[in-house]
Parts: structure tokens; C-alpha cells; sequence
């Protein structure tokens, strides 16, 4: 079909799918539900927790929105970027909720889940596994404190839109990028896709890819950084109404702030 | 009827109504079927394991769609497949496809368009086009607020207009429920 052809859902309901459809129903109401409750208590919401545990990659650590513990910027993958990132994380703190009954433990897509009979665990009365999912929205509020407050400081660009700790920029011609952050341990499609191709940069202190990839016709560059704390998210930048000239130097612009000064200019996009 | 009975009549109740839609919005922005496959699989298995997070009524799509739109951008990242669900379909929909002729939204020249567009101004516009989302619904896809939603769809929209050459069609907008057109209609 052309890409130009856009089938639709009276189309869809068409296919001759019926065998894959329901098969697919039935795979997904016998996989294990993610959702797992222990023996003690019951199941809560993720919402009702102050704090979750964050499990990546088998080392975990509290997030509890106290400042994060940012590791020296020439940290990171250092001079292969290809090379998978050892987490120095230890295991930090003790899983605390919103009363002391109740700890989440939020560990990464298709991670083992982490073992609860720790001491650490002694004082919650109901242990709550949550594997991450796309759809996951942590926090209720359309903001949320990225691992590191960065901005895009070249003229004419400005926060358009946020969406937790992802920011859509706008610019000059109505140029657009977004602004991410990907958890490189427990992500390694990110050395895969970004970080094994693409010219070396180094921004921010830390080392970077400027590479890109074509989706559906359309030309994408994309920034990718070494993580910001060790294990941690790299700062994901992509767009497509840039070329790589220009994508450059916007990338050469990002500069660390402050939360102020990042509040200061984010906050007001947040509607 | 027992908490996990109802909990099971839900899912299926909701993969029942929803998943021509679910389908045909991966198959809209995906190159390959068996990808569209994959993030329809994805998009499912979250629901289940979040069903009480689905919201009920109309609110359900835009909330499948934000799931999928997430999935999509994990694939397109490279990500690759997530749920190893769905082999079955993944077959049966490349093979399905392939065949298709005429199941297709009005006006490919809109289509191409909106490609020539940037990608957020595409995507919104997809979903207000292809999926006929208005921007209440769009904002719940997006995860963004309304007045957020409703200025850039008008850019958007306006981007299009100078794109098409002043010509978006017949009453100056696309139908908001894509139409199924024979393939006599025009060129792909």
C-alpha cells in the first residue's frame, strides 16, 4: 500500500484477522498481570504513592524528588559509547509510601522484579510491584523535575508544550524539537540506535551522538548524551523540521540551569 | 460474578470496541503491518495490566490512542518489539495488507500534505483527521492542555491550507471520520 493510502478503521474491521485478533486476546489475558500484590495487604494505586522505588537494570534508588545525585559530567560511558554502562548505583534508602503500610517498588520493562523480603521492606505492610509501561504517567501534575534542569538558550526558541519532564520547543519558523530523557541502562536500544553511528560531541560534559534516522519519509536528527548520573537518562533531543547545520548549533546552545531558571521558563508552558 | 470475571468481561468488552481503532491507528503510521501488529499487542497489554486506569465511556480511544502513540515512538526509537504477543496476527495482518485496495482515508493528495509538514504539526494533524479526535480528545492523547491543543491544531491547520494551495477540499476541512473511498478516487 502506498504511504499515502491510509487505511481505516471500517477498513481494519474488514481484515480478514479474525483467528490473530482473538488469539491475541486470549495471549494477553493469560500473561502474568504486571500488577503483582504480595501477601500482605492490598493492591494500591501507583498514584497514592509519595515515593517509588526505581529499579533499573537490577541496582535501584529512592526517588523521592530530593535533588538527584548528579555525577561528575565527564562520567558516563566515557570514551566507548557503544559500551554498555555500569551502574555504580547502590542500593539506596528504604521504599517508603504514602503511609508507612504501603511501598511501590517500580522497576523497567522487562526487568526481572526486584526481590521485597529485604529489610528494607520490613515496615511496609503492602509491597506493590509496577513494572514501568508506556503508558505510565507518574505524577498527576503536567510537570515534573527532569533528572537535570537543562535549556535550549539560542534566540527565538521556547517551551511550547510539556508533558513531565519532556519538553516540545519552538522555534524560529516555527521550528520544532522535543526534548527527552531516556534511561540508557535499562534502554539499550538507545547504544544501539543512536550511540554506535553518528559524529561525537561533546556537550554539557557529556559525551554526545548527533545522528538522525528517516521515519515515513521524513528526515530526523537527533541528539543522544551519555547519561547525566551514572546508569541514569541521557538527554534525548529530535527533530524534524531541522536540518544538520542548524540542529547543531541549537544543540550547542543547551546550557544547565538552575531548577529556578528552568521553572522560570517551563512553568509557564505547563497551561 | 466474581472481581476477576468482571475485571476479564471489561478487557474484553474494551478490545472488542476499540481495537479496529487501535489497529488502524498503528497501521496509519506505521511502514510495515506486522509493526502495527506489534504496537497494537503493546498498547493491549498495557491496558490489561492497567485496566483500572482506562478510563470508561468515550474517554477509553484518546486514552488507547496516548498508549499506542507512546509504543509507536518506542518502536520508532528502535525499540523493536515489546509484548512478543500477537505472532498470529502479525502473519495474518502482512498478509491482509498486502491485499488491501480500497479501504483507504479520503484524499491521499492530504495525506502527502501533511507529510511535507513537521512532524508535530503531522501528528496532530492525523489525529484530528485520520482518527477524528477533537482537541479535547487530542489533549488527552497528547498529554497536553487543551489550550495548548486548540492553537497549534489551528497553526496546523493553516500550515496544511498553504501546503494544498489554498485547496483543503471541499468545505475547506477533511471529514473528521476518514471515509473508505474506491480506488478510482485518485492516485496513490
Amino acid at each position: 500500500m502506498s504511504p499515502h493510502r491510509k487505511i481505516t478503521d471500517q477498513g481494519v474491521a474488514g481484515l480478514p484477522i479474525a483467528e490473530g485478533r482473538a488469539e491475541l486476546l486470549e495471549e494477553i489475558m493469560t500473561s502474568t498481570s504486571t500488577t503483582q500484590r504480595t501477601s500482605r495487604g492490598l493492591l494500591v494505586p501507583l498514584a497514592a504513592a509519595a515515593a517509588v522505588v526505581a529499579v533499573a537494570g537490577g541496582a535501584w534508588a529512592l526517588t523521592t524528588g530530593d535533588d538527584p545525585d548528579i555525577a561528575p559530567r565527564e562520567s558516563g560511558f566515557g570514551s566507548d559509547p557503544s559500551a554498555p554502562v555500569a551502574s555504580t548505583s547502590e542500593p539506596a534508602g528504604t521504599p517508603t509510601g504514602k503511609g508507612q503500610d504501603t511501598c511501590v517498588v517500580s522497576y523497567a520493562e522487562g526487568a526481572t522484579p526486584p526481590a521485597t523480603d529485604g529489610p528494607e521492606f520490613k515496615k511496609c505492610e503492602t509491597v506493590i510491584l509496577e513494572e514501568q509501561q508506556p503508558g505510565d504517567v507518574v505524577e498527576d501534575e503536567r510537570y515534573q523535575r527532569p533528572p537535570r534542569p537543562v535549556l535550549i538558550t539560542a534566540n527565538g526558541w521556547e517551551v511550547d508544550g510539556v508533558y513531565n519532564m519532556d519538553l516540545d520547543w519552538t522555534g524560529p519558523g516555527d521550528a520544532e524539537v522535543h526534548l527527552t530523557w531516556v534511561q540508557t541502562e535499562a534502554e539499550p536500544f538507545a547504544y544501539d540506535r543512536y550511540q554506535r553511528r553518528g559524529e561525537r560531541i561533546d556537550i554539557l560534559g557529556l559525551v554526545g551522538r548527533l545522528t538522525g534516522f528517516t521515519e515515513q519519509g521524513k528526515d530526523y536528527q537527533v541528539l543522544f548524551t551519555s547519561p547525566v548520573q551514572n546508569g541514569g537518562p541521557g538527554l534525548l533531543l529530535e527533530t524534524s523540521s531541522l536540518g544538520p547545520a542548524e540542529f547543531r548549533a541549537l544543540v550547542e546552545s543547551l546550557q544547565w540551569v538552575s531548577l529556578a531558571e528552568y521553572d522560570a521558563v517551563v512553568r509557564p508552558a505547563v497551561g | 460474578m466474581g472481581h476477576l470475571d468482571a475485571q476479564d468481561e471489561t478487557f474484553r468488552r474494551l478490545y472488542s470496541a476499540h481495537f479496529d481503532a487501535v489497529l488502524g491507528f498503528a497501521l496509519r503510521r506505521t511502514d510495515r503491518p506486522e509493526d502495527a501488529a506489534d504496537v497494537t499487542a503493546d498498547t493491549f497489554l498495557v491496558a490489561w495490566r492497567r485496566l483500572s486506569h482506562v478510563p470508561g465511556g468515550d474517554a477509553a480511544r484518546p486514552w488507547l490512542y496516548g498508549v499506542a502513540r507512546r509504543t509507536l515512538a518506542n518502536h520508532r526509537r528502535g525499540d523493536g518489539r515489546r509484548a512478543a504477543l500477537g505472532e498470529r496476527l502479525r502473519v495474518q495482518l502482512t498478509r491482509a495488507v498486502a491485499d488491501l485496495a480500497d479501504e483507504v482515508v479520503h484524499r491521499a493528495d492530504v495525506t502527502a500534505a501533511m507529510a511535507r509538514l513537521s512532524a508535530r504539526d503531522e501528528e496532530i494533524l492525523q489525529l484530528h483527521l485520520w482518527e477524528g479526535l477533537e482537541p479535547r480528545e487530542i489533549s488527552e492523547v497528547l498529554g497536553l492542555p487543551g489550550a495548548v491543543v486548540r492553537p497549534r491544531l489551528s497553526r496546523a491547520k493553516a500550515r496544511l491550507r498553504q501546503v494544498l494551495g489554498n485547496d483543503p477540499g471541499p468545505a475547506g476541512h477533511l471529514p473528521s471520520t476518514p471515509l473508505p473511498v474506491s480506488s478510482k478516487e485518485g492516485p496513490a
